[in-house]
């Protein structure tokens, strides 16, 4: 039986049959936690290649402008790729962060009556909905999706919110068109930003209808993020990270663009106070966020 | 087992032997289907045209014989007047061919892959795909027999990353 291991097989062959496989993005995705050899060659070959092919104008700004020329783009290839095809969820788009505040806390010191509820490992449902089909592989994952992280220290705290579905909740593919412009960038970040290199999703980008409002999720990505003026703006203003993990990469921490004053102003606010938009970019530039509609003003 | 042609045409047959010593008697267009072959017999290196394949068991060989005399066969027929027709008859074949245990399959495709015969490395690997496509991770690794190497915290990482391709 050794003699007709699958290990036997050289890489070109497992190439040729993992190429086969390249119409649902799912299947590289699950074969790379198979085994170090399959993830190796996912990561380098399939999804390396996979981004030349769909964003080759992306890949090639990422790999120009970064520090000491590295053949890699910031957070590796199986970042990129997922950034590519992947919505990152309501949570890692911040709309579960909860927002009475908007981010005041940070600013002006944190308020004792405002407290997070207590963590539970129960998944998060809506109690007259359908339970959700789709099932986690490990309870770790079930705790890392309700409430998360509370960070006491650093006066922010996350609560969790009932949602109608674990699959809206977490990462997923896509809706709509899996491509991602500069232009769309420029729309979201205020106007002495331009000179940054942001691509975003085009819009609606992954459309989530909840109870409150309509949620346009978007993920995206700055070329040369540690050469842009955003950058810049976070690092002098020395701003404090949040406790939410980029949705695409290991970063821990992300920065809140909205309270940054990165984006554009007119967007504003709701009646009960949640911004219009809202992103939160990682140490890789790496972008999440989510749209809304614009409030009609009587 | 031999597989002399019947008819007294001028080609060549030549002997294959099987990793179990098994020798098979082909006839030399159909061993051309092989790169690997090809550049052994141009290079007539094998004067009593007995080609050793020490990779190659006798039990995958005659399969793959069998498939490169049928596709040989197809061919000539083309060149006929029986082209759509036997588009049909050779898929056909293709799909019943390797209908096969998932062992007998690997051996085919390495076999192909060391014959160097693309259509039928293709052919496996095609059927491979669609095998694993409908498997768990666990269960791929239990086919193929392939150790999980993971540590515990890289798994759970790595699990973690792709979480959306589990629904």
């Amino acid at each position: 039986m050794a003699e007709t291991a699958f290990s036997n097989l050289s890489n070109d062959v497992v190439l040729n049959i993992f190429l086969k496989l390249e119409d649902d993005p799912r299947n590289w995705a699950r074969l790379a936690c198979v085994c170090t050899k399959f993830c190796g060659l996912v990561r380098d070959v399939c999804w390396k290649n996979k981004c030349l092919q769909t964003i080759p104008s992306i890949v090639s700004d990422l790999l120009s402008s970064s520090a000491g020329s590295s053949s890699d783009p910031p957070g590796g290839w199986a970042a990129l790729h997922k950034l590519s095809i992947c919505c990152p969820g309501l949570f890692r788009a911040g709309v579960l962060l909860e927002n009475s505040d908007f981010g005041l806390e940070r600013e002006l010191g944190p308020d004792e009556n405002y407290l997070s509820t207590a963590l539970g490992s129960s998944r998060v449902t809506e109690p007259s909905s359908t339970p959700p089909s789709s099932s986690l592989d490990s309870s770790t994952s079930a705790a890392q999706l309700d409430g998360v992280v509370v960070k006491k220290g650093r006066g922010y705290s996350i609560a969790k919110r009932r949602r109608k579905s674990c699959r809206s909740v977490k990462s997923h593919l896509a809706s709509g068109v899996w491509n991602l412009s500069r232009e769309q960038g420029n729309k979201l970040l205020a106007s002495r930003f331009r000179g940054d290199c942001l691509y975003i999703c085009d819009w609606p980008g992954c459309v989530h209808i909840e109870e409150k409002r309509k949620y346009m999720l978007f993920r995206g990505i700055f070329t040369d993020f540690k050469g842009s003026r955003v950058w810049r703006t976070i690092n002098d203003g020395n701003r404090s990270k949040i406790a939410l993990d980029c949705a695409f990469c290991s970063c821990k921490e992300t920065w809140d663009l909205h309270s940054a004053f990165c984006l554009r102003r007119v967007f504003g606010y709701h009646d009960d106070g949640e911004p219009v938009v809202r992103a939160y970019v990682c140490e890789n530039g790496h972008v999440s966020g989510a749209w809304t509609d614009r409030p009609m003003f009587t | 087992m031999s597989m002399i042609s019947g008819d007294k045409s001028s080609t060549e047959i030549l002997s294959l032997k099987s990793s179990d010593n098994e020798i098979f008697e082909v006839k030399k267009e159909v061993v051309l289907e092989s790169i690997t072959l090809r550049g052994m017999v141009e290079e007539d290196e094998f004067s009593d045209t007995l080609i050793p394949l020490p990779n190659v068991e006798g039990k995958i060989l005659s399969k793959i014989i069998h498939y490169c005399q049928k596709h040989t066969e197809a061919r000539a027929k083309v060149n006929g007047s029986e082209g759509a027709a036997d588009s049909k008859e050779i898929k056909d074949f293709d799909s019943e061919f390797i209908n096969v245990d998932d062992k007998t399959l690997l051996g085919i495709i390495l076999a192909a892959n060391y014959l160097n015969i693309k259509d039928l490395l293709d052919l496996g690997c095609q059927k491979i795909a669609d095998n694993i496509k409908e498997k768990s991770v666990e269960d791929v690794r239990k086919t193929f027999n392939i150790k999980n190497d993971f540590t515990p915290e890289e798994e759970k990482a790595i699990r973690e990353e792709n979480l959306w391709a589990f629904d």
